[in-house]
């Protein structure tokens, strides 16, 4: 196992590696996530702006 | 109108779309992290270590198939962002678009881990040969496409303008492609081959080509899931948004 995890002795650059892979494509699809809930957000504000205002005008 | 082209405008309108991206979405991600396991598995534990370059040389099946998509992503943003420019269909604009920061990703993670792999191998973590530098002009031309893009207040005014600066940029992808051909270079040579032999074994090919895959399928539903939101920016005040809007809310 000890040997595994060592890599031959590049265990750092190979894990450094993977590592940075999966950290990255997981960030990617979370801002890609956050994308979508902030527009939907933004539209439900405008919609609730607008509401409000047709009910100020007389 | 025949059934293709039937479909084909169906497919382009957003509501349609975005209803079925909404559904493909899960299955892509589902389907990219499962062929990704198997992948990483063959790659880092079945496969055999190398006879030259040790344990090293598996940072290839994270490097290689990133590499592969972030020049992928770019002919894919071009090729929409063609279509973009000359018929200036909306959803095209949207899906150039979606897929410059996902690329973006791609490129820089191929940045660093051969620069993480480089070090160990060459002795030194960057050097500015045509290879490293011609992959680099290409994480700043989609940095290049994504600021231009938000640059511009009116948003598919802000789509086309980086559309354009997508294309001219085309002609950097043959150049990465082949820079190890045409220059001296640090960097080893193309190890799979579309046309001829790979220079690889079986065993450590196979690997490789499901993390080209998964890396593919993810590619995809990342850019569905950035396109929907795209969709929903420019279709704001229209109904089906504001149905969508309600609905999430709830």
């Amino acid at each position: 196992m000890r040997e595994f995890f060592e890599m031959g002795g590049y265990g750092s650059y190979v894990w450094a590696s993977l590592a940075v892979f999966l950290t990255v494509m997981a960030v990617e699809l979370w801002s890609a996530r956050a994308q979508q809930r902030r527009q939907l957000a933004q539209v439900r504000d405008r919609m609730r702006r607008s509401a409000a205002r047709s009910r100020n005008t007389p | 109108m025949n059934t293709l082209t039937y479909w084909f405008h169906k497919l382009g309108s957003p509501p349609t779309f975005h209803r079925i991206a909404t559904r493909v979405e899960p299955w892509c991600l589902a389907l990219a992290l499962a062929l990704g396991a198997i992948g990483l598995y063959g790659g880092f534990v079945l496969a055999p270590r190398d006879y030259q370059q040790g344990d090293a040389y598996r940072i290839i099946f994270v490097h290689v198939p990133c590499a592969w998509m972030g020049l992928f992503a770019y002919a894919f943003m071009a090729v929409n962002a063609f279509i973009a420019l000359v018929w200036r269909i909306k959803l095209n604009e949207v899906l150039a678009m979606a897929s410059a920061p996902v690329g973006a990703a791609f490129t820089f993670v191929t940045l660093v881990t051969g620069s993480l792999w480089g070090k160990p191998m060459w002795g030194t973590w960057w050097t500015w040969d045509a290879r490293l530098t011609s992959e680099l002009f290409l994480l700043f031309l989609y940095f290049g496409v994504i600021g231009l893009h938000n640059a511009i207040e009116d948003r598919r005014q802000a789509a086309r303008a980086a559309s354009f600066l997508a294309l001219v940029g085309v002609v950097n992808l043959p150049i990465v492609h082949f820079s190890v051909n045409w220059w001296n270079t640090l960097h080893q040579g193309s190890t799979v081959r579309l046309f001829g032999p790979s220079k690889i074994d079986a065993s450590m090919l196979w690997p490789l080509l499901l993390m080209a895959l998964a890396t593919h399928i993810w590619f995809f539903a990342s850019v569905l899931a950035r396109a929907r939101a795209g969709l929903i920016e420019l279709d704001a005040g229209k109904d089906w948004v504001r149905k969508l809007a309600q609905d999430d809310a709830s």
